[in-house]
């Protein structure tokens, strides 16, 4: 009997702490950061990799292609903050935000027109951090 | 025992009420698997405008070439810059550009398959890239890969632009930015000729339109250039010329409608419904592509 409840609580517990780490997504480090270019999306050639400011935030200006499907990646090294990186059009809405999924450290975005934007990266400190973030932007044609 | 299966009992409750909670949270997202996210306005009381936390990127020249494939457009392979024309370029400055010229070339031949001028392209790219000195950016197994995959062009084109993106990381990390960005121009206003030439020849308006698009990169290629505005006469030269042609952009009209984006969470995609429109004339279409092919001759002459 108490072998088969040792069994059940190991069982439970190993459950626990599964579902709280799909809840707690660990930055992906910029040496990782390449792995998440996959599915067919090709790199644009570059590599962003920025320094973040006093408000622990890089921005990157960048031009999506209508008729494209686009995946953008943002990757650091710092492991205690989540990176939160968010899409804006040039009129400053706010088209995506990893915050509200998880701090995914990856997301895919088709447009059927060519839109200019800024993807903000920020680190979530009260204290300055002088890390670098990684952006990458792969492409994909419809 | 009973005090075991009480604490038992307890645990296994509170696992399931945590669990549920923390399911709840997610599947709310995944229930509505297309949700418009609703407008928020950018934090702009913390905007600071430095170099280094602001990056301005680039567009695959690929994409360039990719559009003109899909308006079943016939090769021209006189828009190129010839292969043998490499012996010519004897400072960093023209073999940083060409490189990125002849990177454009590249993925134009293996978007039309045209397999054996793709390898003379190759050993083109690899001859500048040892005299730049940043052929050991490449691991070798990329250079295989690209020989034993040069028929094959998903492979070729993924394996080109991975080589790309190492030139590009090799020279930030080796303090040559200024090789690297001229490598990106050079890729980018070789794609912007071989895109303008098919646009004033077909009058294809969708390649119009692509054209007429490039205003937001051309600002952020003179930004990344910029930096290095006195570093020579011919960075000098080379960024006033594309600040002329950014001149010409602004008599294009672009409008630009927001929608609501819609999102689907078990995708990690969002469908961006925004929409965006251009209005280009004949004499801004002209003259625009007579620019470019006159900075773009001042690269490959």
């Amino acid at each position: 009997m108490k072998i088969v409840s040792g069994k059940i609580l190991f069982i439970f517990i190993c459950f626990l702490l599964s579902t709280m780490s799909l809840y707690s997504q660990e930055n992906t480090s910029i040496t990782k950061c390449d792995q998440l270019l996959n599915a067919g999306y090709i790199s644009n050639g570059q590599e962003y990799k920025a320094h973040l400011n006093e408000n622990n935030k890089a921005k990157f200006y960048t031009t999506f292609y209508g008729g494209s499907n686009y995946r953008v990646i943002g990757c650091t090294d710092n492991k205690n903050y989540p990176l939160i990186f968010s899409v804006f059009d040039t009129e400053k809405n706010l088209l995506f935000c990893n915050k509200d999924y998880n701090y995914t450290p990856y997301w895919n975005f088709s447009f059927s027109s060519t839109i200019d934007c800024i993807i903000e990266i920020e680190l979530k400190s009260d204290k300055p951090l002088n890390d670098e973030v990684l952006l990458l932007i792969g492409f994909k044609e419809k | 025992m009973i005090l075991y299966k009480i604490l038992l009992q307890r645990i296994i409750l509170i696992s399931f009420v945590l669990a549920g909670i923390l399911f709840s949270c997610n599947t709310n997202k995944d229930k509505n698997q297309e949700i418009s996210h609703p407008v928020r306005k950018i934090d702009t009381t913390t905007v600071l405008i430095k170099f280094n936390n602001t990056l301005f990127t680039l567009p695959s020249p690929y994409q360039a070439t990719y559009s003109i494939k899909e308006s079943n457009i016939t090769f021209n392979k006189s828009l190129l810059n010839p292969a043998d024309r490499v012996l010519s370029y004897t400072t960093n400055f023209k073999k940083a550009l060409n490189i990125g010229v002849y990177g454009t070339d590249l993925g134009y031949l293996n978007i039309y398959d045209q397999v054996p001028d793709v390898i003379s392209y190759f050993t083109v790219v690899k001859k500048l890239s040892q005299e730049l000195g940043i052929h050991n950016a490449l691991q070798t197994p990329i250079i295989e890969r690209i020989e034993n995959n040069i028929d094959n062009q998903d492979s070729l084109l993924h394996f080109l632009t991975n080589t790309y993106k190492q030139f590009d990381a090799y020279l930030k990390q080796n303090n040559r930015k200024d090789i690297g960005a001229l490598i990106i121009a050079g890729g980018w206003i070789e794609s912007l000729y071989i895109l303008s030439q098919n646009a004033i020849d077909t009058k294809n308006r969708q390649l119009i339109n692509r054209l007429g698009e490039q205003k937001h990169p051309l600002d952020n290629l003179i930004e990344i250039l910029s930096p290095y505005y006195y570093k020579s006469p011919d960075f000098t030269d080379l960024i006033d010329l594309l600040v002329d042609l950014a001149y010409e952009f602004d008599g294009i009209i672009y409008s630009y409608t927001y929608e609501p984006p819609v999102i689907h969470p078990d995708k990690k995609l969002t469908e961006i419904k925004s929409t965006s429109n251009i209005i280009i004339s004949e004499y801004h279409l002209r003259t625009i592509a007579n620019k470019i092919t006159s900075i773009r001759n001042k690269i490959v002459d």
